[in-house]
């Protein structure tokens, strides 16, 4: 019999799973108990040199053995601290280039695990975080002792990563919202029915898809005997080298969307722009938060601004395509601080799985430092109708610290957002806006941005707010 | 070769071709199993043949051979 956790400790809620071992949480460190079930598998990834492979490689997270006492010491062989993921960001959050980076990750380590005599028991899309502006592995607990069988993660490395990617590239980019919907990945014979005729002829798509899919079919439904028949290792490591090439060869093809091109088609004067990131800067100097979430980033300028200055950056846009570009962007730079993602701020990402506490809330995951909100209360206000109070209240609840721009009625971009619809926004003014904020931020600075009518402020959350 | 394999790899397919409908109750474990044993064999072969061509390949370039490198690009630069 296991004991109950201690009431001090929490367990993380997304992590009951795996009989392995578990998180959980002491006095706000982040701990994970390998289970004493799992010690032969811990002990080979460890003793066995892949854990040294794997963190070397940058593919997995680095974990400290401590001696604290377990959660639940019946059932524990180890402690460890693994190193804190800054963000947790999850596969319908990644636009294509980090699902498809994420995919070819888990693979690599599946190549080096199948070298050391081990194996993924898991390829979820989960356990993979982004860690300056990487993908690693975050579950240590993922392998265990290679025997020579199917790989059992197989049917979750189609589910997680290559059904969405494909359907992605072949069908629509849209479909990567499927993950949200699906927990554990995108059902095969959905992807089957959804991709388009023509990848049946594409050998390693009908093998991995639609095969696949009609085995799962064809076997669902009856108890068969299926012959313990050995897979080589060649095998295991064929069938990872052709799922590789496939992802590789896997391409998001770009076109134009609404806002992709907005820096080009926006009003702002070179002048104008280079003097909003300058006063940007200088409010990020006057602020200076350890953490900062661009909402409303379009390919990541801003967030740059921050990023560059060694802020962890959070780069929210609900375009996939410029988030595929803050993406690429960040790649080339290498840089380590700036994580694009797709967020819809009308409707975030919701608490989902068991209990809705598996995977968190948007609002959940915060709050941060510092929000900047550039070019964006008018698409609030305008297109979705939400009124400032409303705004206001979300963003005094997600930070300390608001670096926000106005955008009057007069500018181009908002005439834009009015000229098929009829104007209900008698209330759309500066006035208005400045008075619904000063409720819940004190204004600390009000900035014109010279050579546009906008207005950039520096705001700081007040305790006493409505 | 890549027709042979296309080939192939259509017959194949003509044989599950029938519409696919969702069951997702059920666990979808053993068909994943199985089509494993399925496409071992197919698999472990062209890995085998395009690391034996890569050799070859490596032996005319190089003019010596090499440690046979499957993919060593990293996905992420």
């Amino acid at each position: 019999m296991t004991s109950l956790p201690s009431p001090e400790d929490r367990t993380h809620p997304g992590s009951f799973r795996d009989p392995s071992g578990f998180l959980f949480r002491r006095d706000g460190v982040l701990y994970r108990q390998v289970n004493a079930v799992y010690r032969e598998h811990f002990d080979e990834l460890v003793g066995g040199g892949l854990y040294k492979d794997l963190t070397d490689a940058g593919l997995m997270v680095r974990h400290e053995e401590v001696d604290v006492p377990a959660a639940e010491p019946a059932a524990a062989y180890r402690i460890i601290r693994p190193e804190p993921v800054p963000f947790i960001s999850y596969p319908y959050e990644w636009c294509f280039g980090e699902l498809k980076d994420a995919a070819r990750t888990t693979l690599r380590i599946q190549k080096l695990a199948l070298e050391r005599g081990l194996t993924l028991k898991d390829a979820s899309a989960y356990n993979i975080q982004f860690l300056r502006g990487r993908p690693v592995l975050i579950d240590t607990l993922s392998f265990e002792k290679l025997r020579m069988k199917p790989w059992v993660a197989y049917r979750q490395f189609c589910q997680h990563f290559l059904a969405p990617l494909l359907l992605m590239a072949r069908r629509d980019h849209r479909l990567g919202q499927l993950s949200r919907v699906f927990l554990d990945g995108v059902p095969l014979d959905l992807a089957s029915l959804l991709l388009p005729w023509s990848t049946r002829l594409r050998p390693s798509i009908a093998m991995h898809i639609h095969l696949h899919a009609a085995s799962q079919k064809r076997y669902a439904s009856k108890a068969v005997a299926v012959k313990e028949r050995p897979v080589s290792l060649v095998s295991l490591k064929g069938l990872v080298d052709s799922l590789d090439r496939l992802v590789r060869r896997t391409e998001f093809r770009l076109t134009r969307t609404e806002w992709g091109n907005y820096y080009k088609e926006t009003n702002y004067s070179d002048e104008a722009f280079e003097e909003k990131k300058r006063i940007v800067s200088e409010f990020l100097e006057l602020a200076k938060p350890r953490t900062v979430w661009d909402l409303g980033a379009n390919t990541g300028v801003f967030s740059r601004l921050a990023g560059r200055r060694g802020i962890p950056t959070v780069s929210f846009d609900i375009d996939p395509l410029a988030v595929e570009l803050n993406y690429r962007e960040a790649v080339k730079g290498k840089e380590t601080d700036v994580l694009p993602l797709i967020l819809d701020l009308a409707n975030p990402s919701p608490g989902i799985g068991w209990a809705n506490a598996e995977r968190d809330s948007w609002l959940a995951r915060g709050p941060v430092d510092a929000v900047l909100a550039l070019a964006l209360v008018h698409h609030l206000a305008i297109s979705n109708n939400l009124p400032f109070a409303m705004i206001a209240r979300t963003l005094r609840r997600i930070c300390g610290r608001l670096i926000i721009e106005f955008v009057p009625k007069s500018d181009s971009q908002v005439r834009r957002l009015l000229q098929t619809r009829e104007d209900v926004f008698p209330g759309y003014t500066q006035k208005a806006f400045e008075d619904e904020f000063a409720r819940h931020f004190s204004i600390e600075r009000a900035v014109p941005v010279k050579g546009s009518e906008r207005t950039l402020y520096l705001m700081k959350a007040r305790d006493d707010h409505d | 070769m890549r027709k042979i394999i296309r080939i192939s790899a259509i017959t194949l397919a003509a044989a599950f071709l029938s519409p696919v409908s969702a069951m997702a109750y059920i666990d979808p474990g053993t068909g994943s199993y199985v089509i494993q044993l399925l496409i071992a064999g197919f698999v472990g072969a062209m890995f085998t043949l395009r690391i034996f061509w890569k050799k070859i390949v490596r032996l005319f370039k190089k003019g010596g051979p090499d440690e046979p490198k499957v993919d060593d690009k990293p996905p992420v630069p």
